[in-house]
């Protein structure tokens, strides 16, 4: 009778041990800098327009801040969309899910650009619906030597590749 | 070997004695318990990596004898046909680069809505490393600006 509780206080204590580590593990901070820029081609029935994207994500410690800033050909800026939210990478791969809760948008022109269009629909569209916008941010290639990353982000499907600073 | 254990009872194993059934049961459980936990945690700790695959992927070789892989990236099996057929095209137009083209990889992918459609180029040209990221859209007519002539015209070679 004895013995046996040694043994379950000596299972009990490598348990804790393990979820100890695990929960070590599974909380360190999470560092990610990207920096990617876009040309970008709207077409229309006989028009076509050029804009710049430059799109930044800082993720520290789970927080993350996605910018779009849109630019004309000569530079001038044409608005852009900032979002605030949580990140956290899933156990299995390479991938995080985003949570966007709130965003703020500018735009200094007439028209918008068609991305940031469809960007500013779709999250408000969340927003206002779910007060969420759920989105994914997937590694598809990450250099760390060459400091690049591809990445694709959903909604969109939208592939970039970046500048990775770590 | 095999005939001691057929006699149930030997003096030497005295534990059957020493137990009764119910600690016995807590054992068996306890052993089974950190089997489970164990198997969590290593399963935890090194997760089958999933990297996200592309639908399909080819290697050009351009007239330069030059190699250059190119990605596809859909997101639903709805625009697969768009996606490939725009592959071609834009297979066509690098394979109509005279010069050394800077790209190694070329990633396709068009978004669900048929909006957007994404060309991301990775390479290297003399010993610095290059990336650019071409992003179209054509709302009204479904990607019916996409040519060879269009990515002519935005200098897809360089």
């Amino acid at each position: 009778m004895n013995r046996a509780w040694v043994w379950l206080v000596l299972v009990l204590a490598v348990l804790l041990a393990v979820v100890r580590v695990y929960y070590a593990r599974s909380n360190h901070s999470e560092q990610l800098l990207l920096n990617c820029s876009s040309e970008l081609y709207d077409h229309d029935k006989k028009d076509s327009q050029q804009y710049y994207l430059l799109m930044d994500l800082q993720a520290d410690n789970h927080n993350v801040l996605l910018n779009y800033r849109y630019f004309t050909v000569d530079g001038t800026p044409v608005g852009s969309i900032k979002m605030h939210g949580d990140l956290k990478r899933n156990p299995a791969g390479s991938s995080y899910d985003l949570t966007i809760h709130d965003k703020e948008e500018q735009l200094l022109e007439k028209t918008k650009p068609a991305h940031m269009d469809y960007l500013s629909y779709i999250s408000g569209l969340n927003l206002t619906n779910k007060s969420i916008h759920p989105m994914t941010l997937e590694m598809l290639d990450t250099d760390e030597q060459q400091h690049y990353a591809i990445v694709r982000f959903q909604p969109g499907n939208a592939v970039y590749g970046c500048r990775l600073q770590h | 070997m095999v005939q001691s254990f057929a006699q149930p009872r030997t003096p030497k194993y005295m534990l059957h004695e020493q137990m009764n059934p119910a600690p016995k049961m807590l054992g068996v459980v306890i052993v089974l318990v950190a089997m489970l936990a164990l198997s969590v945690f290593f399963l935890k700790r090194f997760p089958l990596d999933t990297v996200t695959m592309p639908l399909s992927q080819q290697t050009l070789t351009l007239a330069s004898g030059q190699q250059v892989q190119l990605l596809l990236y859909a997101n639903s099996r709805m625009n697969n046909h768009i996606l490939e057929s725009h592959a071609t095209i834009l297979a066509a137009a690098l394979m109509q680069c005279r010069q050394q083209v800077p790209w190694q990889q070329v990633y396709l992918s068009i978004s669900h809505e048929k909006q957007m459609l994404n060309i991301s180029m990775k390479g290297e040209q003399g010993g610095h490393f290059k990336l650019r990221n071409i992003k179209a859209s054509d709302i009204e007519r479904h990607m019916g600006f996409f040519s060879q002539q269009w990515l002519a015209g935005v200098n897809l070679c360089e």
